[in-house]
């Protein structure tokens, strides 16, 4: 319809006040956009530090894992060491005890130390200070000794000297060295 | 959207005005989102222009939806049975005139120059509408244009817009100028020893001269008029005086002639009749005119008539004649509403 002589003007809806209101508004959308990415900024961080903290949680776990099988390794490294150690204490013991049972007129050429037992190999003038000088102190130490003697040059007899212990007693004896070594 | 939210984020504010030589009256409706409605009025005179422009301002300031309307004071300004640019030129030239066509039928114009003028006079508020009286006219008696031949009057307190319409067709209209003569006829009436005398004189030679009418006897409608014979005795007048439409118009006709030539209103009412006789005369023996008589006046009165201009008409020119009240600035308002749609 048109029976006006003239067309009405464009009607404006930006009023001075709603160019206020619509500015507060601006802003404040503005603000919420402008918190809400930063929110999502530090969200999307928080998940990644959270990820990256669970990886490292898991690579330290993993290296804890590992420094225990190493300290573990180490302590049993240790132990070994330490058993070696009087094993070796108590072998030193049992050779000076060896060499302090022979007496000097009997001359050993061999000595084998045995788990359970010693093998002498030597020289000696005669039997007699054989069994008296050497035979009886190993007699005492094994429950089994056998002696074997084969003539030498200049009317001395060589000797093999073969001694067990019994199974039972060598356990609790070398129970005894390593505590004794302990202590 | 941008309307919906438009709607119930601001009112609607109409501010119409209605200027004449006199007065500025200022008409303002502001209109809610749910149809209730707010209106008020003010009244200027003419020296108080600024202060009607800053008013209208100030009203304008509370919506930014505000339409402000005016009713056409372009003397210059007419109406044309015709809606084709051909047929216009008859009655106006119109590269001096902005007209509008009405259902194809008949078409309102005014000057541009007057427009212009218009628009720069309301340059600090600005116009959204412009609207012709011959279209409110029209508008105001929707019901009463589409029967037979009528007069249709808006009676304004500068000028009144004469139209015949004929089954919506517009037949012929003048704007009759009440400030151009009113001068000479103030000299006229207001001789007191020959007053009467001078009214009858002036009643003579303006009045319709029936033999004059270019009858067309090929016009059905013409056969109406050997019912004027019983215009002599005036019986059908009860029946139209008991219709619906006089329940609109002055009752106080038994009021004695000579005390209404006493009252300020009878030269300004004698002048007014003067002239429609005058106009109706010229459209009964202008050719150019399809002129048939007349029987019925429907009057738009915006300025509060006198009973006696009632009177003047339906005795001088034997006419039916309905006055309707009219709020000049509220059927502006209308009109605007509307054309804003």
């Amino acid at each position: 319809m048109r029976y006006s002589y003239i067309k009405p003007r464009k009607k404006s809806l930006l009023t001075p006040e709603m160019k206020l209101l619509f500015a507060f508004f601006s802003m404040s959308i503005v603000m919420l956009m402008g918190t809400y990415v930063f929110l999502l900024y530090k969200d999307v961080m928080f998940i990644e530090d959270k990820k990256n903290i669970a990886e490292k949680k898991e690579i330290l776990k993993k290296n804890i894992k590992d420094m225990e099988e190493k300290i573990a390794y180490i302590e049993q490294q240790n132990n070994t060491s330490a058993k070696i150690f009087t094993q070796n204490a108590v072998l030193k013991d049992s050779i000076k005890n060896l060499f302090d049972l022979v007496p000097q007129r009997i001359t050993l050429s061999r000595a084998k130390l045995l788990e359970n037992g010693l093998i002498l190999y030597g020289i000696t003038p005669n039997k007699d200070i054989y069994n008296f000088m050497l035979n009886a102190p190993l007699r005492s130490i094994f429950h089994k000794t056998y002696s074997s003697f084969y003539p030498a040059d200049g009317g001395w007899l060589r000797f093999v000297s073969t001694n067990y212990m019994d199974d039972d007693e060598f356990a609790n004896l070398k129970v005894d060295n390593m505590e004794n070594k302990d202590e | 959207m941008l309307s919906t939210l438009k709607k119930y984020l601001y009112n609607n504010v109409y501010i119409n005005i209605l200027q004449s030589s006199n007065n500025i009256n200022v008409y303002v409706e502001e209109i809610s989102y749910n149809g209730s409605s707010e209106n008020f009025e003010k009244n200027f005179k003419s020296s108080e222009r600024s202060a009607m422009l800053e008013f209208v301002v100030a009203n304008m300031k509370r919506s930014p939806i505000n339409y402000v309307s005016i009713l056409d004071p372009s003397l210059t300004q007419g109406a044309a049975p015709a809606c084709t640019p051909k047929e216009i030129e008859k009655y106006c030239d119109l590269e001096e005139y902005e007209y509008v066509c009405v259902d194809d039928s008949w078409s309102y114009y005014t000057s541009k120059f007057d427009l212009l003028e218009l628009k720069g006079r309301y340059n600090k508020t600005g116009l959204d509408f412009v609207f012709s009286p011959f279209y409110m006219l029209e508008n105001f008696y929707k019901d009463k244009v589409k029967g037979e031949i009528s007069l249709f009057i808006l009676v304004n307190e500068d000028y009144m817009s004469l139209s015949i319409f004929e089954k919506s067709n517009l037949k012929y209209a003048s704007l009759l100028d009440l400030q151009q003569e009113s001068e000479s006829d103030d000299e006229l009436i207001m001789d007191e020893d020959d007053e009467e005398e001078l009214i009858l004189d002036e009643i003579q030679s303006n009045s319709v001269d029936l033999e004059g009418i270019d009858v067309d006897d090929d016009i059905e409608g013409l056969d109406d008029f050997d019912d004027l014979d019983d215009l002599d005795g005036f019986d059908d007048l009860d029946d139209f005086e008991d219709s619906e439409d006089l329940d609109e118009t002055y009752e106080d006709n038994d009021k004695p002639v000579e005390d209404i030539i006493e009252g300020d209103t009878f030269g300004d009412d004698y002048h007014r009749f003067a002239l429609i006789q005058s106009a109706v005369n010229n459209f009964y023996k202008d050719p150019k005119f399809d002129s048939e008589f007349i029987q019925h006046a429907y009057i738009a009165d915006g300025i509060s008539l006198s009973p006696e201009f009632k009177r003047f008409l339906e005795e001088e020119m034997f006419l039916n004649v309905v006055i309707r009240k009219i709020d000049i600035e509220q059927e502006l308002c209308d009109l605007a509403k509307v054309e804003k749609k």
